[in-house]
């Protein structure tokens, strides 16, 4: 692209940019300094239960961080306190405080009321029969219920580990789901902007809330760099919000300049504790980068985020250009093939002999594949297919995608890990899309593979035996459309030389000039055909075989392919 | 495919025949939306003539369940064919799909 943006800029900032971050810098200081410790509210009348559950509790550390206990002694101070510090972690609850009730009511109130789904309530009673456990479990959104003679040391101690970790992953998932939502909103209306300065604009105000919180300081700015070697600062916020048009060089300590130079040395975006300098391609002599301060430890899923993020920015700099936005069909597929893994050397070096394939139709469709390993020993494979086109369906597939590598880190089960995408997709899913997913997690060492499929055209096993079967056990309804499904996990297991093919429609619904399909019984015969290649190989076949089946038609949708062999 | 709608009396019932594949899997879609919009009441899709249905056409069933919802109608699918009826339990569909072995049964499920 020849014409791409050469950004240079007057130094005006506009004035609402500079508000936006004036609060996020004042910050609350209160919540700073707690930063780093679980918040656990004790609630409950009698001085001698908060005397115990301290004592119990004092010396706990869980991840690194100790706890921080809140203490209240009525329904009434409980709602206030909550409502005070909303990223409490546990709430240890008394039911019959100033009213018989008076600890139900508090669970309305924070469920209905402040909607905090989060914090993880656990009701604590002395008299059962005020509050039966059957009834109450059921009409109230408690997460554990115990009666206080039960609460021994070492109960305590496991039960608040277990509402810990439950809490920790929650808010994991939680955080993930939020920056990709925020990803979503922003993408339209950030392609609707007329000026450069209102696009740079909109990607330090998008970068700072996917990377703020509530009260978190950021400092951003957006930088210009040429060959020569000058970097300038375009604008910034925050603490750079006074150096528009300034040389990095004199603005930045020396360890921000290195990671910037680093990352522009690199041509790839870093990460270093609180700050990142993200990078954006662009076709002429000029590059562009974002350096972000927080002053927080930027995780795991800060660093997703941040490149699904800018995997999609750089080509908007080319419509921004053109002050046209007729590419959202280029942009969908930019962010789906942004999306896949295309290294398969990791996993030849563990004895599986992979690779995958993905060729977008013209209108795209929202395929996935992905693969990963979880640990040493076993890998994830996912496959999938949302049921949409365009840039909807390309961002679903993305929130999808995201959502399973972060959820596999958390829960072990196939059918848990769809359960919980599922759940999560369910939400707000305003546009009603589905995504078909299968998903195994195979055993390096021994070849068993557990797996779940959510309504997804059943993977071939190809048996280094010759015989070829579909894998038609354990499918259940597609993901994202009836919440609390449940996805059956199954198994099988693969012995050396076995293969495992899995696709999408767009393989055997491709369609010839007289719109016959591809169909099974062609695709199955390729297989046999192919028994004992390397995966590439297979693939690279069936794709040619595509190819000659479908030759002068259109291709209508996606085709994607993942195969692998065990110990070839 | 073909497509035929009879919205005379009772619940609106679309009959399929054939096979209902990507190759015409758009072009009934489009037939739902447009039956959908005219907000008729409940809708039966009778697949008693259907012969095969592919994952395109699962999709079309899914957000046509889907679309009615909104407009507080139900949709039911009258007697599937042995062929399509597996592949809809294959899928879990059976499971949110309101589907009944005869059109007198499709009928008094509303």
């Amino acid at each position: 692209m020849e014409d791409t943006p050469n950004i240079n800029l007057s130094p005006a900032a506009s004035d609402d940019l500079d508000d936006l971050f004036i609060d996020e810098e004042e910050g609350d200081t209160g919540t700073v300094k707690s930063r780093g410790k679980w918040k656990v509210m004790i609630v409950d009348d009698e001085p001698g239960v908060h005397d115990v559950t301290l004592l119990s509790l004092s010396d706990l550390v869980f991840d690194n961080k100790e706890i921080d206990f809140l203490q209240a002694h009525s329904g009434t101070e409980a709602k206030a306190l909550i409502e005070a510090h909303p990223d409490c972690c546990i709430i240890l609850l008394d039911v019959v405080m100033e009213t018989d009730d008076a600890g139900l009511q508090v669970v309305r109130y924070i469920r209905d009321e402040l909607k905090n789904n989060l914090v993880r309530i656990i009701l604590r009673t002395g008299q059962p029969g005020q509050a039966p456990e059957d009834k109450v479990i059921l009409q109230y959104e408690i997460n554990d219920y115990k009666s206080k003679n039960e609460l021994t040391k070492q109960k305590l101690f496991t039960t608040i580990i277990a509402a810990l970790r439950d809490y920790r992953n929650l808010v994991t998932i939680d955080g993930t789901k939020r920056g990709l939502e925020q990803i979503i909103n922003a993408f339209p209306s950030m392609f609707e902007v007329q000026s450069m300065e209102d696009f740079i604009s909109g990607i330090l105000t998008q970068l700072s809330s996917l990377l703020g919180c509530e009260s978190c300081q950021l400092d951003s700015s957006f930088l210009t760099g040429s060959s020569s070697g000058n970097i300038t600062i375009v604008r910034g916020t925050g603490i750079y919000g006074q150096y528009n048009g300034q040389l990095a060089g004199t603005v930045y300590d020396s360890e921000a300049l290195e990671l910037l130079l680093s990352a522009a040395t690199q041509q790839k975006s870093l990460f270093a504790g609180n700050s990142c300098a993200v990078y954006f391609k662009n076709k002429t002599n000029h590059y562009n980068m974002v350096y972000v301060n927080s002053n927080r430890q930027l995780n795991e899923i800060d660093k997703n985020l941040v490149e699904i993020f800018c995997n999609n920015i750089s080509m908007a700099f080319e419509n921004i250009e053109k002050h046209k936005i007729q590419q959202s069909m280029k942009l969908a597929k930019d962010i789906q093939m942004g999306m896949l893994p295309v290294n398969f050397s990791d996993t030849s070096s563990r004895g599986i002999d992979l690779y995958a394939f993905m060729r977008p139709a013209k209108e795209v469709g929202g395929d996935l594949y992905d693969f990963f390993f979880i640990d040493d020993t076993h890998l994830c494979f996912v496959i999938g297919d949302v049921a949409d086109k365009g840039v909807p369906a390309a961002f679903f597939m993305a929130v999808t995608k995201t959502l399973i590598r972060v959820i596999s880190k958390l829960y072990t089960g196939p059918g848990e890990i769809l359960r919980i995408v599922n759940d999560d997709l369910c939400k707000d899913n305003e546009k009603s899309m589905f995504v078909t997913v299968f998903l195994g997690i195979i055993d390096t060492t021994t070849g068993m593979c557990l797996f779940s499929n959510g309504g997804h055209n059943p993977p071939y096993i190809i048996r280094s035996t010759g015989e070829i079967k579909a894998l038609v056990k354990g499918s259940t309804i597609p993901l994202g459309l009836v919440e609390e499904s449940e996805f059956k996990s199954d198994e099988f297991t693969l012995s050396q030389g076995d293969t495992l093919f899995l696709f999408t429609d767009g393989v055997t619904e491709a369609m010839d000039q007289q719109g016959q399909l591809f169909d099974e019984d062609r695709l199955e015969q390729l297989l046999r055909e192919n028994r004992g290649r390397a995966s590439k190989e297979i693939i690279d076949n069936t794709v040619s075989a595509l190819a000659d089946f479908t030759i002068g038609a259109e291709q209508s949708d996606d085709i994607t392919m993942l195969c692998f062999n065990w110990k070839r | 495919m073909e497509i035929k709608i009879d919205a005379t009396q009772g619940p609106v019932v679309v009959s399929l025949n054939g096979r209902l594949d990507a190759t015409n899997a758009s072009a009934f879609d489009d037939k739902m939306k447009e039956v959908l919009s005219k907000n008729l009441g409940n809708v039966i899709i009778s697949l008693e003539e259907l012969e095969y249905v592919s994952s395109a056409g699962l999709r079309v069933f899914l957000s046509s369940a889907k679309e009615i919802k909104k407009t507080g109608s139900q949709l039911a699918f009258a007697k599937p064919t042995e062929n399509v009826f597996k592949v809809l339990k294959m899928s879990g569909m059976d499971t949110i799909l309101k589907i009944y072995d005869s059109m007198d049964k499709a009928k008094g499920s509303f």
